[in-house]
């Protein structure tokens, strides 16, 4: 009986397998990897004969195998039950928190820290700086972030940050968040703060410009999506995830227009539609662009400059009560000219809104030159 | 190819499982050889297109050589014969020193003599030193008699280019399998035990030396600055658990496809990491290959019956033969002449004083010294293996520790003791002993089951015995009537399984299936996935 198992289930397994690699439509893409799966490689005698092509087809087979996704799941799940510390550049945190290895590499931050330097001394004739550096998930829970890991000190980072940012206004809410650790601020599977957390920083930043920042109970607060699986969770996908939600705050009485770089606009900061794809951190600001500008009927009669990362997503929208105008550039895609826009654009305010973790490993600060 | 890879679990595997279990239904004998010989011909060129050639002339010429000796012995030329078995092995030893030595020989004597040849960087031929060996031991046994000549091509080509052991191994004999290549039985039984086997092999290759052979890897490619004492040793017992549970993997899953083709190889490695002394480590470790040096090297140059000097002599030619096998690299020689040192040492010197020292010591003498082999055998070159060295003796001023190595501790501690406690025979004694339910419940439990069902009658089983046993124990002098008319329920009660017995059952299965996709979603997970015996 046990061997007639043993054999006719392993036969079993095997052949639906091959089967299925026949049948099944190769997919495009996984959204729970977030990436572009491997397609069935081109045949030519020189790819064989040097062995590329089985290669490719090896790494085809591979990922059009049947249950992909699920296999990719097992993968992680067995690394938690072994005690590794994590899977694919994050680690398993815990309550449930994926936490991105912080690891910078070599001088990335201090080059990136001298262009920025630069350009505050060149621009605060034209209007005042502020250089608003969002944390990372570990320095607001450091507890929840697994023992013995290997993560640079993004603390002694943030100091160093300030130190040499001196010309600017420098804002960091880290305490502030701290002090706000028991609400939703930080996703659990993606490597964003959450609008809410988002909310804090813009009371941190406006004590600094002296906003009038309106109590968070004044806001319409509602939950967008209880389904969220973020950018961390598709590197090592636990079974046991704890999804996010999308909670966000609209200003009822506020009047928007988002412009975009293709010279598209809507006359709203939130994209309903984006609730329905992977990446539902979209939904803010229609996710990554080069350049955007937000109107507003906040008829404070100013105008921002704001330089950018995607942490700024779910804090744009609060600052859009600020500024009649704000002009929001991403340094990864934007190649027009900063300078000209500094000098004549008639900005009350320059903005830098980053994340530690950003401005520690991106190479684009160089633009600002 | 190789076993751990897609290709070959899920179209190579069931597709030749598939035909040649057909073929098994038409009457023609060639046949079931014909197809494991195209398949392995397929599986070889899938990772060596070019080099299938070689492997197929290497066939042929063993072939007519074979037919050679046969015929000079028949009319007992015996002198003649031997010129042909030389003519073989000059052949075939020969295509071994040229495709895997030439570039390590043209590069020390250019390094000698300070001149510049050019080193032709031919590739090796994946697979080459086994199947050389697996040549030469047919040829030589069948010079010697043990063996009779193969007059069938396709049956020695397929003898040789078997595709469970052609690429790692094990090196099977042709004794081994010579009446099976003309003439074997495969029941589900078997296939059943070989699948296992080679779930087993599988799992020990892709969840465990894989995971684990990761660290080794990771730690050398840090600057020497982020080293410490304690990391090193680390990943020089992580490799330690690397190669044998990749090379007894890939041997596990050899011996498992045998057997579902119905082939019956000889076991490769007994926990060689339980022995205590290296003489006993070398029993235990890749048996088909010591055993080969020592039938076809060592006693021929007259082992330890021609005086202590000679046998001597005879260790260390064996010793740098078996080094030097597993790569050209000094590194390989240095390994085979470090063993040959220890195994002089232990016959001569302190063997018997080893003996007397409390167990434990024994296995951490002998533990120790296999590490350091395997850092020898793991580095590119004896000077980076000198640096690591001094790094683990604390020759180099590393720190003790590092929060690194603190990291790495945690981080593969579990995995380590798994791997630690499976290289051990406990978990197989805790199985036979806990969970394998008892061979003759099973058996009287399958055949009453099967005989009831199936036609109401008792049909003798392939085990007489086993119907002696039950007719006697139901006490009946006509017993085949008495069984005939058992009810499932009280022939349950009586000599079925027990509830706690199915529950074994189960749990068994169970877990062979969960090894089967835990491996399968590492290996379609893009996991670290290397292959040890490229240089061998």
């Amino acid at each position: 009986m046990k061997n007639k198992i043993i054999a006719f289930g392993f036969i079993l397994l095997l052949a639906s397998f091959l089967f299925a690699a026949f049948i099944l439509e190769p997919r495009e893409y996984s959204a729970m990897e977030n990436r572009y799966l491997k397609q069935a490689p081109k045949f030519t005698v020189k790819s064989l004969l040097s062995g590329e092509y089985m290669e490719k087809v090896e790494a085809y087979l591979a990922d059009q195998v049947m249950f992909k996704d699920g296999f990719v799941s097992l993968k992680a799940d067995i690394e938690k039950l072994l005690h590794k510390k994590g899977s694919n550049g994050v680690y398993f945190g815990k309550n449930h928190r994926y936490i991105q290895v912080y690891d910078p590499d070599g001088d990335t931050l201090k080059d990136n820290l001298s262009f920025i330097k630069n350009f505050v001394s060149a621009s605060k004739s034209h209007a005042p700086v502020t250089f608003f550096l969002a944390p990372n998930v570990q320095s607001v829970y450091p507890e929840d972030v697994p023992s013995h890991v290997l993560m640079a000190d993004a603390d002694k980072d943030r100091q160093t940050v300030k130190e040499t940012l001196k010309e600017a206004h420098f804002v960091d809410p880290t305490e502030l968040l701290q002090e706000h650790k028991d609400e939703y601020i930080y996703f659990r599977t993606d490597h964003h703060w959450t609008m809410r957390g988002a909310y804090y920083g813009y009371q941190a930043l406006g004590e600094e410009l002296g906003y009038s920042v309106m109590d968070a109970e004044d806001y319409s607060v509602e939950y967008k999506s209880e389904d969220f699986l973020g950018s961390l969770y598709s590197k090592a996908p636990l079974t046991s995830v704890k999804k996010d939600s999308i909670e966000v705050f609209s200003n009822v009485l506020g009047k928007y227009r988002v412009s975009f770089e293709d010279g598209k606009h809507v006359n709203t900061l939130f994209m309903n539609s984006k609730l329905h794809t992977k990446d539902q951190y979209t939904y803010f600001l229609d996710g990554n662009h080069s350049f955007i500008t937000i109107q507003s009927n906040a008829q404070t009669g100013k105008r921002a400059l704001v330089f950018k990362d995607s942490y700024s997503h779910v804090l744009l929208p609060f600052l859009a009560d600020q500024y009649d105008y704000i002009d929001v550039i991403d340094l990864r895609y934007y190649r027009g000219d900063i300078k000209t826009m500094v000098e004549a654009g008639g900005y009350n305010d320059i903005l830098m809104i980053y994340n530690m973790d950003f401005l520690a490993t991106d190479e684009n600060f160089i633009w600002l030159q | 190819m190789v076993f751990s890879s897609v290709v070959f679990l899920f179209v190579f595997l069931p597709i030749v499982l598939f035909l040649y279990y057909i073929s098994g239904l038409f009457a023609v004998k060639e046949l079931k050889n014909g197809i494991l010989l195209v398949a392995s011909l397929l599986f070889y060129a899938w990772g060596e297109p070019i080099y299938l050639f070689l492997m197929l002339a290497s066939t042929v010429v063993c072939y007519f050589v074979g037919l050679g000796i046969g015929y000079f012995k028949e009319r007992n030329q015996l002198k003649a014969a031997k010129r042909v078995l030389l003519v073989g092995m000059v052949l075939h030893i020969g295509s071994l020193v040229i495709f895997k030595y030439t570039d390590f020989f043209v590069e020390n004597i250019n390094r000698m003599f300070h001149t510049a040849i050019k080193e032709p960087e031919l590739a090796l031929p994946i697979g080459i030193s086994f199947y050389t060996f697996q040549i030469l031991s047919y040829l030589i046994d069948a010079y010697w008699g043990k063996v009779a000549v193969q007059k069938n091509w396709v049956h020695l080509a397929t003898y040789v280019a078997l595709f469970p052991q052609l690429i790692a191994g094990p090196i099977v004999r042709y004794e081994t399998v010579e009446r099976e290549l003309a003439d074997r039985t495969e029941t589900i039984d078997e296939f059943a035990l070989g699948a296992r086997r080679f779930i087993v092999g599988l799992g020990k290759k892709v969840l465990i030396a894989n995971t684990v052979g990761e660290l080794y890897t990771i730690v050398h490619a840090l600057p020497r600055t982020e080293q410490s004492v304690v990391m090193l040793w680390l990943a020089s017992i992580a490799y330690t658990i690397q190669i044998y549970y990749d090379f007894s993997g890939y041997s596990d899953m050899a011996i498992g496809l045998g057997r579902m083709f119905g082939f019956h190889f000889l076991e490769n490695f007994q926990y060689p990491y339980i022995a205590t002394s290296i003489t006993e480590f070398w029993r235990r470790w890749h048996i088909s290959l010591s055993s080969w040096f020592r039938d076809y090297v060592y006693i021929p140059l007259g082992g330890n019956r021609t005086g202590a000097w000679k046998q001597y002599r005879n260790i260390f030619v064996v010793w740098l033969l078996t080094g030097f096998w597993h790569g050209a690299e000094w590194t390989f020689v240095g390994w085979g002449l470090y063993f040959c040192l220890l195994l002089v040492l232990e016959k001569a010197v302190f063997g018997k004083l080893l003996k007397r020292l409390p167990l434990l010591l024994q296995h951490i003498y002998t533990m120790v010294l296999v590490v350091i082999s395997w850092t020898m055998f793991a580095a590119n070159n004896m000077g980076e293996f000198f640096t690591t060295l001094k790094g683990m003796f604390f020759a180099s001023g590393l720190s003790v520790s590092n929060e690194r190595t603190i990291y790495y501790l945690t981080s593969y501690g579990v995995l380590f003791l798994i791997a630690i406690i499976g290289a051990t025979p406990v978990p197989m004694r805790f199985y036979r002993k806990h969970i394998k339910v008892k061979e003759q419940a099973q058996r009287q439990y399958l055949y009453v089951m099967g005989s009831l069902n199936t036609r109401g009658e008792v049909t003798v089983s392939e085990d007489e015995k086993y119907v002696a046993v039950t007719r006697e124990r139901a006490g009946a002098s006509d017993k085949k009537d008495r069984i005939i008319h058992w009810e499932k329920e009280s022939f349950d009660k009586e000599y079925g399984l027990s509830s706690l017995d199915k529950w074994k059952l189960c749990l068994e299965v169970a877990c062979i299936f969960v090894i089967f996709i835990a491996s399968i979603s590492y290996l379609v997970s893009a996991s670290f996935n290397p292959f040890l015996y490229f240089r061998f």
